[in-house]
């Protein structure tokens, strides 16, 4: 066996099978994406070579596809703010107690396991105005009458609700990735720190932020493009309304391309979205090395 | 530890992009499982018996409402004489969803056996690719041309009276409504525009929301666009403005945009309209919450006494489309239709299908009708005994309307326009945009996309 996993040949046939699965699932779509954004295809006509009229349309010229890029900005700051920053606080809030902690781990993990369309007729509820949802009527029951409203119909706040149930999910599975990385910190690094007294604000930031980095950017790049691809609880719950108030570029690739029969034009969204995740995941590792 | 987190970075953000771009492949995988349910029976019953054939129904309209149990019914029975047809029936959530569903399938080459269309720009375009079954000859060659209503078959036409669809359904569009909070502020229904917009401002100022609209599917509320330009223009506006040929800022347009952003603006519509769907907006209507509900006849038995809570018993009333000074078209002149149509795939239609279709026309006015429904075939109704007051009183209307109807915005515009009204009207009605730039918006999107349909 030893024998077997020194000899480099050895390993690379063993990696073959996975690279050919890889290749077709990941990097043949994407090709093929490409091959249509050259085309105006409407689905049942023959295909029309355009060149690159698409990707002039999208980016000089569609209004609809600009909204939907903003929005789907405030879409992953939602929900980077509410998966790693929640997640972390109560990451760190679980190091603290030993009794129950498992209980609690279980508990904030389980919105991870339960289906978007679950999810989204559990929010459909939550902020329905009529019937009165949980939310309105909290508030209304808090003297908050003036507060509420349509949540998932308001021009103003219909993009903050859908970003919600979004960030809620995955609160969890955040919380058990940071645990994981702060239980691993080794106790003698900390007590050092406290003997020398620093304060639980230093220890933070000088000693554990440090040491849970790498761990840090993973889960802020899985958020990030995890975020940038967000499709189905937005689509669910409002299907991109009201007008383009919650529209994504997901949303509005699928739209294009199933809706409006321009499947050329939402290929070349859909390659769009690969650059703009693979920019963003760029972006990320360098904010985080130059910090460091 | 570097390099493995910018592979694993890579690696994980190229997955997650996956699932978007594979969408059209996963269709494409589903497809094949249900084709594979579809085909032929294993050869050894072969053998037995003639081979059985199962053929899809893809279903655009309630899964559970009366015309899809109707065939369903009709269909099994069929199965009893006819074991070698079987007809299989698989529907979808909301209309927007259907049709997005439908034309992933055509465009992916699995059209199903049957399935529901409007006779639109869409289904142009498969006629013109020869895709679907020519439903004028099939009647005529099943003699039973004569047995439907000539407008439910004129709804089913194309402009240029071609006809590729059935119809399965039959209705005239009203205004239903609550008969005692009318009565309580004196009012009576209105007969003008006018007059309906004042009825909905004394409702408003009462605390009553005025009209329940269900945004969701979007056609109910490309409805209350329509109306106008029907009174002032019989369907020419429609017509004309899809192809480009009108613009939205004529004043039939202008008209119709100012109703719908008047409607929503001022809260004449229920709060949060755009995500209440077909069957919450309905309830708020029966649950005496909304004075006014525009739907079709087939919501009547829905009013029946049996249907409803004990206040709203005998409280509710219809009035018809308003009208204007100046209309082109008479008041017994109003929505129509006789719904989506049924389309039949070329392809796979055979002897077989042929046999089922002819004992499915056979049977269908009977067994429809007798689930309180108006059918599309000129069945005598004045047989049918025991129905509710409400289902007499439709009838009468029915018998007493004209012979122009009205032709809605989504079965004449091209998808993408079709797609884009939809979404922004409900913005207009939120108040979100300015009527203008609304028409504007309209005409350039019918500039960019109508070329590419209409020819």
């Amino acid at each position: 066996m030893e024998k077997i996993l020194r000899d480099r040949k050895a390993i690379l046939v063993f990696l073959f099978p996975a690279l050919v699965v890889y290749l077709f699932t990941v990097l043949a779509p994407i090709l093929w994406s490409m091959y249509y954004s050259f085309f105006s295809w409407d689905g049942i006509s023959p295909m029309k070579y355009i060149g690159f009229d698409n990707y002039v349309r999208m980016l000089t010229h569609d209004k609809t596809f600009w909204k939907a890029f903003e929005n789907n900005m405030v879409y992953v700051a939602i929900i980077v703010f509410m998966q790693v920053c929640l997640g972390l606080l109560v990451a760190m809030l679980l190091t603290t107690i030993h009794k129950g902690r498992e209980l609690f781990k279980t508990l904030y993990f389980t919105p991870a396991i339960i289906t978007s369309v679950a999810i989204s007729q559990l929010f459909q509820s939550i902020f329905s105005f009529e019937p009165i949802g949980i939310l309105n009527y909290v508030l209304q029951k808090f003297g908050l009458e003036v507060w509420t409203r349509p949540w998932l119909t308001d021009l103003k706040w219909a993009l903050t609700a859908v970003s919600v149930p979004e960030g809620w999910r995955f609160i969890g599975l955040y919380m058990i990735i940071l645990f994981t990385a702060l239980i691993s910190i080794p106790s003698d690094v900390e007590e050092a720190a406290h003997i020398d007294g620093a304060s639980s604000w230093n220890l933070f930031f000088h000693i554990k932020f440090p040491m849970i980095k790498p761990v840090l950017m993973v889960t802020i790049i899985m958020a990030t493009t995890g975020a940038l691809k967000g499709f189905d609880i937005p689509y669910l719950l409002t299907n991109g309304g009201p007008g383009r108030a919650t529209e994504l570029l997901p949303t509005y690739m699928y739209k294009t391309a199933f809706s409006r029969l321009d499947y050329g034009y939402g290929s070349a969204m859909a390659v769009f979205i690969v650059i703009e995740s693979l920019l963003a995941v760029a972006f990320i590792r360098k904010m985080m090395d130059e910090k460091s | 530890m570097k390099r493995y987190a910018k592979w694993y970075a890579l690696a994980l953000s190229v997955v997650i992009v996956i699932p978007l771009l594979s969408a059209c492949n996963a269709n494409n995988a589903s497809n094949a499982t249900q084709n594979a349910a579809s085909g032929q029976a294993s050869p050894a019953a072969a053998d037995e018996k003639p081979a059985k054939k199962t053929y899809k129904w893809f279903v655009g309209r309630d899964v559970n409402g009366a015309p899809a149990v109707t065939v369903k019914e009709i269909a099994e029975e069929y199965s009893k004489t006819h074991p070698e047809f079987q007809l299989v029936i698989e529907g979808t959530g909301d209309r927007p969803s259907y049709l997005q569903k439908l034309r992933t399938l055509i465009a992916s080459n699995e059209m199903p056996d049957m399935f529901d269309t409007d006779s639109d720009a869409y289904a142009a375009q498969l006629v013109e690719r020869g895709k679907l079954v020519d439903t004028k000859q099939l009647l005529q060659d099943l003699g039973k041309s004569n047995d439907f209503r000539p407008i439910a078959l004129q709804y089913q036409q194309f402009a240029d009276g071609s006809m590729y669809t059935l119809p399965l359904e039959f209705g005239i569009e009203v205004f239903w409504y609550n008969m005692k909070m009318f009565k309580d502020l004196g009012i009576t229904p209105p007969t003008t525009f006018d007059e309906f917009m004042k009825i909905a401002d004394t409702l408003k100022t009462h605390n009553i929301t005025p009209i329940a609209v269900d945004g969701k599917d979007k056609w109910p509320v490309l409805r209350y666009l329509a109306l106008k330009p029907f009174r002032m223009t019989g369907n020419d506006f429609i017509e004309n403005v899809k192809q480009g040929k009108a613009s939205f800022t004529d004043p039939a347009g202008m008209e119709a945009i100012n109703f719908v952003h008047d409607l929503g603006s001022k809260g004449y519509f229920q709060q949060g309209f755009a995500s209440t769907d077909y069957t919450a907006a309905r309830d708020l209507f029966l649950a005496g919450k909304t004075a006014i509900y525009y739907m079709g006849s087939w919501e009547t038995m829905s009013f029946a006494n049996d249907k409803i809570s004990p206040e709203m018993k005998d409280n509710i009333g219809y009035f018809l489309m308003p009208t204007l000074d100046g209309a082109k078209t008479a008041p017994n002149d109003y929505f129509i239709n006789s719904g989506i149509g049924l389309a039949f795939n070329k392809d796979t239609f055979d002897d077989n299908m042929k046999g089922f279709v002819k004992y499915l026309l056979d049977k269908y006015p009977e067994a429809y009708t007798k689930k309180g429904q108006f059918s599309p075939f000129k069945y005598s109704l004045a047989k049918m005994d025991g129905m509710p007051d409400i289902f007499y009183k439709i009838q009468d209307e029915i018998a007493k309307s004209g012979t122009v109807f009205a032709v809605p915005w989504d079965t004449r515009l091209d998808p993408a326009t079709n797609e884009m009204l939809g979404n922004e009207l409900n913005a207009l009605g939120m108040g979100a945009m300015d009527p203008k730039d609304f028409a504007h918006e309209m005409d350039e999107a019918i500039k960019e996309n109508a070329p590419k349909y209409f020819k």
